[in-house]
């Protein structure tokens, strides 16, 4: 329970860098994917989902608009992303950590997309979705995030080292 | 491969958590949450905006942009010094008279919390709500006392402004020293604005400052908008445009003041 709400406190610090310092900066560095797959990878999912949920409640309390489905959006790249992770990339290496990151970064746009675009249509949300400002860089500044933690934790820890004994032929 | 039914049990109830907790309008829950994570929220963008300020140097691009800023600057000479004498016999009148009350308006501050600036809106969040006595639609100003939005979301603890170079505002204006409406200012996104519906018979040159008219509710008169940059039209055109530029960029804004009916101030 309380890696679970340490989670979420993760969670929350990276929804409050989003809100408080990212706009005001020009670096497009956005923390609650790279944290919630490396969780995914490295630990339990429930703090993955734990990690967006705590991200996507800070994002919608400090929304601009009138309503925000952040929490509703980022849950559900997480469960995709965890589905993706246990049917397809089952591997955990940091192949399979980028590829998730690049995966979720999309799911996450498309939900953004699809959401908003049924916001604006049900007169919710005046203002259309739009795609992050410099999208190709977000990618980047995430991957490099993804791939950082993951080595980090590959070094740090013995969580992603093979176990498979070896020995000599003959 | 087997979804285990904890999982799934715990994925669709948050779910459903967040749906009902927060796509509901008004929900107490997001209101504490708010109250609980309002200061942390302030004191990671006080950093942030004053770590970015100690940062800025002049670029090439910013020198070249002061220069034009001085050189058009040179032209408003005369009438800043017509309007700061104006000003200061304002306040001293003020002053005396207690004006504010007399005019039905009292400013409360509010720092700047967040931000959302993208070439099709233009919105920024302060700490102030309607705990604070403020309503949708009042006018936010500047230090300097230079309007720059009104507020279009109403919470609590905090609200929304909606500056003018925003696509969805709309604001009434009128030629500093005039007193009539000579047009509607209305945000074109990307930092840039447009006055609207000019008459074509109304005399408007570059360089003039437009101000608010005072015909919309909540807005009082003679707020600085924006300064006239290029005149669109032919006199034979039954309106005239104009682009505007504002006078204050986004990026330097991290102080507010909302403009609230005294009659809505809270009672000492």
């Amino acid at each position: 329970m309380r890696r679970l709400l340490a989670a979420w406190f993760i969670g929350v610090l990276a929804g409050v860098w989003q809100v408080a310092v990212s706009p005001f900066i020009s670096l497009p560095v956005q923390w609650i994917l790279p944290f919630s797959i490396l969780a995914l990878i490295a630990s339990h999912r429930s703090r993955a989902y734990a990690i967006a949920f705590g991200g996507g409640l800070i994002l919608d309390i400090f929304s601009l608009q009138s309503a925000s489905f952040y929490t509703f959006e980022w849950l559900l790249t997480i469960g995709l992303l965890d589905l993706a992770q246990r049917w397809l990339l089952t591997d955990k290496s940091i192949y399979s950590a980028l590829a998730l990151c690049v995966i979720g970064q999309h799911i996450f746009w498309f939900f953004g997309w699809m959401i908003g675009s049924v916001s604006m249509w049900l007169h919710i949300n005046i203002y259309p979705w739009h795609i992050d400002p410099f999208p190709f860089q977000t990618m980047l500044w995430q991957s490099a995030l993804v791939a950082t933690g993951f080595l980090l934790i590959a070094t740090g820890t013995q969580r992603m080292t093979s176990h498979t004994e070896h020995r000599p032929y003959g | 491969m087997i979804i285990s039914r904890k999982s799934t049990t715990i994925f669709v109830g948050l779910i459903v958590s967040a749906v009902i907790l927060l796509a509901l309008p008004s929900t107490p829950f997001g209101g504490f949450m708010r109250w609980i994570f309002t200061p942390l929220i302030q004191a990671t963008s006080r950093f942030t905006q004053a770590f970015r300020g100690a940062q800025t140097a002049c670029t090439s691009d910013t020198v070249s942009r002061l220069q034009d800023v001085e050189a058009r600057l040179r032209t408003l000479r005369v009438d800043y010094i017509t309007l700061k004498t104006l000003q200061e016999e304002n306040q001293s009148l003020r002053a005396q008279a207690k004006f504010l009350q007399a005019s039905g308006y009292d400013s409360v501050g509010a720092h700047v919390i967040g931000r959302d600036i993208y070439a099709d809106r233009a919105l920024l969040l302060i700490d102030r709500g309607s705990n604070d006595h403020l309503e949708l639609g009042q006018a936010v100003v500047s230090d300097a006392g230079i309007f720059v939005g009104k507020i279009s979301v109403l919470h609590e603890r905090l609200a929304t402004v909606e500056l003018i170079t925003d696509p969805q505002s709309r604001v009434a204006a009128s030629l500093v020293g005039g007193k009539q409406l000579i047009g509607v200012l209305e945000g074109k996104g990307n930092g840039a604005a447009t006055l609207t519906y000019i008459p074509s018979s109304e005399k408007i040159e570059r360089d003039q400052l437009i101000v608010t008219s005072g015909t919309e509710d909540k807005i009082t008169a003679h707020l600085p908008l924006g300064v006239i940059n290029v005149v669109e039209g032919k006199s034979t055109d039954p309106f005239l445009r104009a682009a505007i530029e504002p006078l204050l960029p986004v990026e330097s804004i991290t102080n507010v003041s909302v403009l609230r009916p005294t009659v809505l101030a809270p009672s000492l």
